[in-house]
């Protein structure tokens, strides 16, 4: 996919407008679950994706991506995510509740998993979406996150140790 | 490694990346007796299966691409266009009116009368004269 976006990525850069299309038409569903399932909110959710696009656009003229376009995406919108979470409180997910209902088959799921990121630090909610949903790997998320490969594997350890002890007392 | 915190740090790292053999064997020899890191490894996997079951979900509006502006359409309201039409003709209108020179002709007083007036030609005088006069 690096490569393809990478081609496209130049492709825009020289006036290709279409490129630019198809690179959100790839990665705008993942990035707007990102910011949904992270902040909650599917407004503000779809400005934030909007204004990721809008920033890459904006790199045209330096056409300087310093990591893939997928990861400069994301942290982008990450950025974009905590500059907003200075204003809403991102801790509350009730309405994200009402989307996963609306859209997943399984309610029952939905809830579960609605529980555990709702109880989760948005530092932590982000590690685990970015790790498990959207499938970044330990090395990406440590460069996009300015953290050492140690310290994401011991974070996400530590999520993992506190939602099973979280399961145990619930049962 | 002994204790059931380190073997749950590496249950951890084994669903991220692959371990060296030697650590996968202990930790399958260490899993296989250890019903505590049994739960925790069943724990995580399944909230991987949790997390990836979210769908990924669709925006309602597509992406919106500026486009140069020496490509945007203009869209120009009809009474604007008709003031500006209206302007241009009047602008080209004034053109045909009479010049100042017509008007001094026809005998029609400028607004503004400036008097003559008489320029005095200053001589320089020499250091010499000065002396004599005082």
């Amino acid at each position: 996919m690096e490569i393809i976006d990478l081609q496209d990525w130049q492709a825009f850069c020289h006036g290709d407008n279409s490129a630019m299309e198809r690179l959100y038409h790839r990665h705008s569903p993942a990035l707007f679950s990102f910011c949904l399932y992270l902040c909650g909110d599917r407004t503000k959710s779809e400005d934030i994706v909007q204004d990721s696009f809008m920033s890459l656009m904006a790199q045209k003229e330096s056409n300087k991506i310093s990591r893939s376009v997928r990861s400069w995406l994301f942290v982008t919108a990450r950025n974009l995510v905590y500059n907003l979470s200075r204003r809403i409180s991102l801790q509350s997910l009730d309405r994200l509740s009402e989307d996963h209902l609306a859209t997943n088959s399984n309610p029952d799921i939905n809830l579960i998993v609605d529980r555990i990121l709702s109880s989760l630090p948005p530092d932590e909610r982000e590690l685990l979406l970015l790790r498990e949903h959207q499938g970044f790997s330990v090395s990406d998320i440590a460069e996009m996150l300015s953290l050492s490969k140690e310290n994401v594997r011991i974070r996400l350890y530590r999520i993992r140790k506190r939602i099973q002890e979280k399961e145990r007392t619930l049962k | 490694m002994n204790s059931c915190e380190e073997f749950q740090k590496l249950i951890s790292v084994c669903l991220d990346e692959p371990l060296t053999t030697e650590q996968q064997n202990k930790l399958d020899v260490h899993i296989a007796q250890c019903a505590n890191c049994r739960t925790f490894q069943e724990s995580a996997i399944n909230l991987r299966g949790l997390i990836r079951s979210l769908p990924f979900q669709s925006m309602a509006h597509p992406l919106r691409i500026p486009s140069p502006w020496w490509r945007r359409k203009i869209a120009l309201p009809f009474p604007a266009v008709a003031a500006a039409i209206l302007l241009l003709v009047a602008s080209w209108l004034t053109d045909f009116s009479p010049t100042q020179s017509e008007r001094v002709e026809s005998n029609i007083e400028p607004f503004i009368v400036i008097e003559q007036i008489d320029i005095i030609k200053l001589e320089p005088v020499s250091a010499v004269e000065l002396a004599n006069e005082n």
